[in-house]
């Protein structure tokens, strides 16, 4: 009984602690200096770095759900519609949902690690002993550059994700090419892409957020940044299923039902 | 002038209701060196957190030239620890900077410099003073663990600081890389005028290099005074370290006696 009570007042503790973090990270967002240099180098880090594992993980993910999705369909005669159905899918929630999950094991990790084993190693505070505030130096520029970043890899994902669909439905499995890309310009709406890309933007928010904080709160040693780095990743990830269910809900509601 | 740099008086800070500072006293003259000396929790580290601002005291007060570091704003924190330099126990260079990068990133980040000639010059010019001069390119990890107090020292110098923390500066080094330390802080101190206050346990460079030796036991400042006057104190606390510190096994050679008899 004890131990559930206490494990209840640690998590709220972290939720605290969390919200004293985000506020702290907007009060320095808009602060002077902005350090464009940095925001250039966590943009590469995160995005340019990124871009073989998006382009095979979207490629893949294209070309398997074409694989699943012509042979369903073939039983209905609508094989056609796989190029559509693929564009709004992979649009609405397959690339951005995926490419978050992809930079969180890549990069999500790799933030908590390094901020953690900072931490330990007193880098933290000897950059607060030199009257820089860790948030803006490291938590800002990384933030700034996944607003970015995200959804532009997220739109490469989009791309990459179609082409392989189409590789497998027109030249592996026969669908006709002009039907697959009219039913894909036909059924697929702009706001099918942006809305995605707006998702993106927000899980970039949420991992680096989240990464950054389990960095910065890491404690005791190696064993520590491990355990930040675990907690990073699996806290990241749930979070952005569960705002992609919130954020389709709330994009539903005003790009389409509204429509 | 005041003679008194730093003005520490009836300081208390305690964490999770167990007290660390228990009521710390003691002033830090300008231009000197100031050992505090002590074990392993008693709370030398806790000490310098407070001094700089990144732990408030529950009591007491802290003046830095004449101002009370507790009562501080921000922007006043910031100001007064342009003036701090801070040697950490393990350097704590950034290990995605190289040296040259390490001590450069106060000029540009703390003093807000942008002429990359001026920079250089700087980074330079301190390194040379600690004696990496050809360091400058290489990462904190192709260092070895003198060469990176060194050019964590050369970090903490390079915005020309009035004062320097010391955070057990020789712990994890062997004696002559000790004794190359306790030189270089005698050469900052004596050529750059910089005051220097160090929390150890190396009582031979303590009494080797000090101006004033202080004893902190259990969060309290219990011996304070010239290194001479400090060695023939006949308080029995400050005794019985000096017996530990030069014969660490005496305890238990000590039961081992008792055992034996």
């Amino acid at each position: 009984m004890f131990r559930i009570v206490a494990v209840i007042n640690e998590h709220l503790a972290t939720t605290g602690k969390f919200a004293l973090f985000l506020v702290a990270t907007l009060g320095w967002l808009f602060r002077r200096p902005f350090r464009l240099r940095l925001i250039l180098d966590h943009m590469e880090k995160i995005g340019v770095n990124s871009l073989l594992i998006i382009s095979l993980s979207s490629i893949t993910v294209g070309m398997i759900f074409s694989l699943q999705v012509t042979y369903i369909m073939r039983i209905f005669r609508g094989e056609t519609f796989v190029g559509a159905m693929m564009g709004i899918t992979m649009g609405r929630e397959l690339a951005p949902v995926m490419t978050a999950l992809m930079l969180i094991a890549k990069n999500g990790s790799a933030m908590a690690a390094e901020l953690g084993t900072m931490k330990v190693t007193e880098q933290i505070a000897a950059m607060e002993t030199m009257a820089v505030s860790p948030i803006h130096y490291l938590v800002v520029p990384r933030l700034i550059a996944s607003v970015f970043v995200y959804p532009a890899l997220t739109g490469l994902a989009n791309i990459l994700g179609v082409i392989g669909s189409y590789f497998v439905a027109v030249v592996l499995e026969g669908v006709d090419a002009a039907r697959y890309l009219d039913r894909l310009y036909f059924w697929v709406d702009p706001k099918d892409v942006y809305s995605g890309l707006i998702k993106a933007a927000v899980f970039g928010v949420i991992v680096t957020l989240v990464s950054c904080f389990y960095g910065l709160t890491a404690r005791q040693g190696a064993k520590g940044v491990g355990i930040s780095t675990t907690k990073a990743v699996v806290t990241s990830s749930v979070s952005v299923l569960v705002a992609d269910y919130i954020l389709s809900d709330i994009l539903i509601t005003l790009l389409y039902k509204n429509a | 002038m005041n003679n008194t740099i730093l003005d520490i008086r009836n300081l208390h800070k305690s964490f999770g209701g167990q007290a660390v500072l228990r009521g710390v006293t003691i002033g830090i003259e300008r231009k000197k060196i100031t050992v505090i000396l002590g074990k392993s929790g008693a709370g030398k580290s806790v000490l310098f957190k407070n001094i700089i601002g990144l732990q408030r005291p529950e009591q007491g007060e802290i003046f830095y030239e004449g101002r009370d570091v507790v009562k501080m704003r921000e922007q006043e924190l910031i100001a007064m620890r342009r003036d701090i330099g801070y040697l950490f126990q393990e350097a704590a260079l950034f290990d995605s900077l190289t040296v040259a990068e390490n001590v450069a990133f106060p000029l540009v980040e703390m003093l807000g410099w942008r002429d990359r000639a001026k920079i250089a010059a700087q980074v330079s010019e301190m390194l040379d003073i600690v004696g990496l001069p050809e360091s400058g390119h290489k990462y904190p990890a192709e260092l070895s663990g003198g060469m990176r107090k060194r050019a964590g020292l050369a970090r903490a110098l390079a915005t020309n600081p009035k004062i320097v923390l010391f955070d057990e500066p020789t712990t994890g080094l062997d004696p002559i890389l000790s004794a190359s330390i306790d030189e270089l802080i005698l050469k900052v101190n004596r050529q750059l005028g910089v005051t220097c206050l160090i929390i150890s346990h190396d009582i031979q460079a303590a009494f080797h290099i000090a101006d004033t030796v202080a004893f902190l036991h259990e969060g309290r400042i219990e011996v304070q005074g010239p290194p001479v006057a400090v060695r023939q104190s006949e308080h029995p606390l400050f005794k019985l370290f000096l017996e530990q510190a030069t014969c660490p096994d005496m305890e238990r050679i000590k039961r081992g006696e008792n055992h034996d008899a």
